[in-house]
């Protein structure tokens, strides 16, 4: 089996025109090219290859390496020092790694990788059987990390200090990453505080996160919170975050109501649009033969693509009696392939008469590269105005052999 | 008239199980009196199969990393059209693209291109689920929600954080691989949108060991180290020190994963979602 794995390796290698598994620092001609001067010259040399090792999973050979970079005591030995603990680590050397820990933390303690330093030092810890206060962690970030484990566990100890980071004085994505710890606890008092971070419009962004995640869990409380979230927000984000996460809840009935109820002409679009990417064939269909705004017939067109139905596409771009929209219909069936369309499309090509859908259908074929049917159509087109319109798209298609070969016969 | 063969992704899904029912239905009716197609399947599940083989022992040490390595510009070159042999396949899909390595005449030998034909086939695979276990669907191909416990709950709140976390990755990246290098270059702005994204991918990357979802929590290490990186870093970087973080970005084929990773986990995501089914909470 390993054999498998080398010939591909090579195979790989040689098919790519790759160079071989470079063990330099910098592979030669690929690399970087400047070079500063002196002692920052070499400390970036050698910091490179123990990088590299790192990268290579080479543990020992980085270890070594940050060893030799840390030495000459220049502007990477801080970062130098954190990853030859992380090297120590991945070689199961973790008292080693620890110490090294302790030896950037004190001999740099200003470092910028003091933070990921930390921890680190909680994962080695933790792994080895170290249990992780985070009452007593200072910094916020690290403090979510070590509730990240706790949650699970003791989530009586966990939901309040989440609490308070919520309601703190930290940045909205501090508050958002909260979120994600809280939001993976089942726990009765997790989920409560999860659905009134929804509720609460004091920081929109943390509310629409709280209202994803509310989605993301589902249940009949969740929906019908979204809904009481939608009726009492005014703000024009939140209530799209809360269409999305009725889409992702699977809430199709109360995305069709907005969709047809809703006086906001951008929430309606939103909630159209959702719809399609549920895949609400049925309702798309019902929606599109009810509405009577232009605008709003060219959205649900857009959702059908969306939800990939081409059958009713098809068939609005045949029977649709307002051109526009006919042929907003037709660039939406040339983005769907043409092994789905392209047939359909060549067929509304011969039977509409209005050149500017012809000319859509033109676009759409070539936006499949159907060559095929293109140069087909070209051969019974006696519109001059239309046969150069596929000639020009047939030039643009030089990939195709027999768009080529069709316009080398041209030029016979 | 459009083409009545089984398309090749659908092949692959229908080898994986994946294919909705309704459409492996009409697929192996196809298959049944097409010759051509089952052809086609046939060699299909070789390469498939090699696949598997490849995937389920343990690698040595730092091979995937190697593979994903190697399999970048490899992957960068097929985006490039490719010669496809007449009649290898239908359509242009990934998979119909990648054929082409296995007969293409590069002036390899054979096994290499196999090789690397059957590692790209790991790449579709990987794609269409097979390294990213999803819940698998229903009767009829809906999504089918994790099961309602505090498992299926985790995973759900995880997948649902991941893809927006990968794209704003991605984004960050991207802009700090396009950065022009100059004698002293400024990173401080992108400095402090890696700190919070270092912050939310160590708490994701321990949610997702804690799920033994080790693929996932795979992919977030490889951020984190690009994010400890980016963070550690002086915020005036010389261009050597730029050249080297955009390097290493370039080397460990980072967008690319990210793009790979934000298309599984969505994926996956849809799958799980509850869908109107009564889940663990508020039930």
């Amino acid at each position: 089996m390993k054999l498998h794995a080398l010939i591909i390796g090579l195979g790989l290698t040689l098919a790519a025109g790759a160079p071989c598994a470079a063990s330099s620092a910098v592979p030669s001609g690929a690399g970087p090219a400047a070079v500063d001067d002196g002692e920052q010259s070499q400390e970036n040399t050698l910091y490179e290859s123990a990088r590299q090792a790192i990268d290579e999973e080479q543990w020992r050979r980085a270890v070594d390496g940050f060893d030799r970079v840390v030495a000459l005591k220049g502007l990477k030995a801080d970062l130098a020092l954190y990853w030859k603990a992380y090297a120590q680590n991945r070689a199961n050397q973790r008292a080693d790694a620890l110490d090294t820990l302790a030896s950037l933390k004190k001999t740099y303690p200003k470092s910028r990788t003091l933070d990921e330093a930390r921890a680190l030092e909680m994962d080695i810890r933790s792994a080895g059987g170290q249990a992780v206060a985070p009452a007593g962690i200072q910094d916020e970030d690290l403090k979510l990390y070590a509730l990240q484990a706790l949650g699970q566990q003791d989530p009586a100890q966990a939901v309040p200090l989440l609490e308070k980071t919520l309601r703190g004085a930290g940045s909205n994505k501090l508050r958002e990453r909260a979120l994600f710890v809280l939001a993976q606890m089942s726990d009765p008092r997790a989920r409560k505080l999860l659905s009134d971070t929804a509720k609460d419009d004091a920081h929109p962004e943390v509310q629409s996160k709280a209202i994803q995640y509310l989605g993301v869990h589902g249940g009949g409380e969740n929906r019908a919170l979204l809904a009481e979230v939608y009726q009492s927000s005014t703000n024009v984000s939140v209530k799209k975050r809360v269409l999305q996460a009725w889409m992702v809840a699977g809430e199709k009935d109360r995305i069709m109501t907005a969709a047809t109820g809703e006086k906001d002409p951008e929430l309606r679009a939103s909630a159209i649009q959702q719809l399609g990417v549920m895949g609400a064939h049925d309702e798309l269909a019902r929606l599109y033969a009810q509405e009577t705004v232009k605008e709003v017939k060219g959205k649900i067109l857009q959702a059908m693509f969306i939800g990939g139905r081409a059958d009713r596409l098809i068939e609005l771009a045949r029977s649709e009696p307002d051109p526009d929209l006919r042929r907003k219909a037709i660039r939406n069936l040339g983005l769907m392939g043409k092994e789905k369309t392209g047939t359909a499309l060549v067929e509304i090509y011969g039977a509409d008469r209005d050149p500017a859908v012809k000319r859509a259908v033109i676009e759409g074929l070539f936006l499949q590269s159907h060559a095929d049917a293109l140069v087909a159509m070209v051969r019974k087109e006696t519109d001059p105005e239309l046969k150069r319109s596929i000639v020009e798209k047939l030039s643009l298609m030089q990939g195709s052999k027999v768009a080529m070969d069709y316009l080398m016969e041209l030029l016979k | 008239m459009a083409d009545p063969h089984v398309h090749e992704d659908d092949l692959t899904l229908l080898y994986y199980d994946e294919l909705a029912a309704s459409d492996a239905r009409t697929a192996r009716a196809h298959l049944e009196g097409c010759a051509e197609c089952r052809m086609r399947q046939t060699e299909l599940a070789r390469l498939l199969t090699m696949v598997g083989e490849v995937e389920t022992p343990e690698p040595e040490v730092g091979f995937e990393a190697a593979m994903w390595r190697r399999l970048q510009p490899a992957l960068r070159a097929e985006r490039r059209p490719l010669p496809i042999p007449s009649g290898a396949g239908h359509g242009d899909s990934v998979l119909a693209r990648l054929r082409g390595w296995l007969t293409a005449p590069s002036g390899l030998g054979g096994r290499w291109a196999l090789a690397g034909g059957v590692a790209a086939v790991a790449l579709a695979a990987f794609v269409a689920g097979r390294f990213w276990p999803a819940i698998p669907a229903g009767p009829d191909g809906p999504p089918v929600a994790a099961a309602d416990t505090s498992e299926g709950l985790r995973e759900r709140v995880l997948l649902s954080a991941l893809g927006d976390h990968f794209d704003r990755t991605e984004a960050m990246l991207v802009e700090l691989a396009g950065t022009a290098a100059g004698e002293r270059v400024s990173i401080a702005a992108e400095q402090k949108r890696a700190g919070d994204l270092l912050a939310a991918t160590r708490l994701y990357r321990r949610a997702a060991m804690d799920a033994g979802d080790a693929n996932v929590a795979e992919v977030l290490e490889l951020l984190q180290r690009i994010l400890v990186e980016v963070t550690g870093s002086p915020a005036d970087l010389s261009a050597f020190e730029l050249q080297a973080l955009q390097h290493r970005i370039e080397t460990q084929g980072l967008l690319f994963k990210l793009r790979i990773a934000s298309s599984a986990v969505r994926n996956r995501e849809h799958r799980t979602r509850p869908s109107g089914r009564e889940a663990l909470t508020g039930a």
